[in-house]
């Protein structure tokens, strides 16, 4: 189950929603709002999706762990908007007859969504600075700095 | 042909909009235009995404399409920054 959502996540109702006799496992994994990221203070986090390919991307995310892993029930949940600290941005819920392929295919779904889904995360700093956070940029930005010192 | 390109996080924030429609040009009527000339035409569009635009992500119909991919107008095109969720 596949769920992109401007409501709080109810990561309770997530874990029993996998749950089922034929698994021997229950595997949760939650992203929670961090304070201090390299030592700079986050006020409040905006995601914001693209939600039509975001949608598509986390069903095939579904359905690539079906094919790798042995698992029985998927739920992936992420939420957009404003977050506050400790607020839960993503829920992904995982069982498998055995705890291995439930771990395995619990952090491939977290790794591979980070990689591949289109969501964005802006951060809102204490400071009042405001930035979109995107992997590649920063290192572009961090070389750049690197040559000029 | 003109085609709209819908823009999402930093790129929509230096555009100033969610979509631009980015008139792609340099072609003869045969051929259709790819994401390499929708690149060029949404820098021409938007001049100030120069300076992100070698990091910028495109999707076709919710599929990320390289810049050799085909498009027409009916296509569902976005371009985007490289993905930040989780």
């Amino acid at each position: 189950m596949i769920e992109l959502t401007e409501q709080p996540i109810d990561f309770n109702a997530i874990t029993e929603s996998v749950q089922s006799n034929a698994a021997g496992a229950v595997v949760l994994f939650l992203g929670t709002v961090r304070e201090f990221t390299k030592g700079v203070q986050t006020d409040w986090l905006e995601y914001q999706a693209y939600p039509e390919m975001a949608t598509a991307s986390m069903s095939k995310l579904e359905q690539e762990c079906r094919d790798t892993f042995t698992v029985t029930e998927i739920v992936i949940s992420h939420r957009i908007g404003a977050l506050q600290l400790g607020d839960i941005s993503v829920a992904i819920a995982v069982s498998a007859p055995h705890r291995t392929q439930a771990f395995d295919a619990g952090r491939w779904l977290i790794d591979t969504l980070k990689e591949r889904v289109p969501i964005w995360k802006k951060e809102h700093f204490s400071d009042g600075r405001e930035e979109w956070q995107h992997p590649v940029i920063s290192q572009q930005q961090q070389q750049q700095q690197q040559q000029q010192q | 042909m003109k085609i709209s390109v819908l823009l999402f996080a930093a790129a929509r924030e230096i555009a100033g909009c969610e979509s631009l429609a980015v008139e792609v040009s340099g072609i003869t009527t045969n051929d259709a235009p790819t994401i390499g000339d929708l690149r060029a035409g949404l820098l021409h569009a938007e001049p100030r995404l120069a300076g992100i635009s070698r990091s910028l992500l495109w999707a076709v119909n919710n599929e990320y399409a390289n810049d050799s991919r085909l498009v027409s107008e009916s296509d569902s095109v976005a371009c985007f920054p490289p993905v930040s969720g989780g």
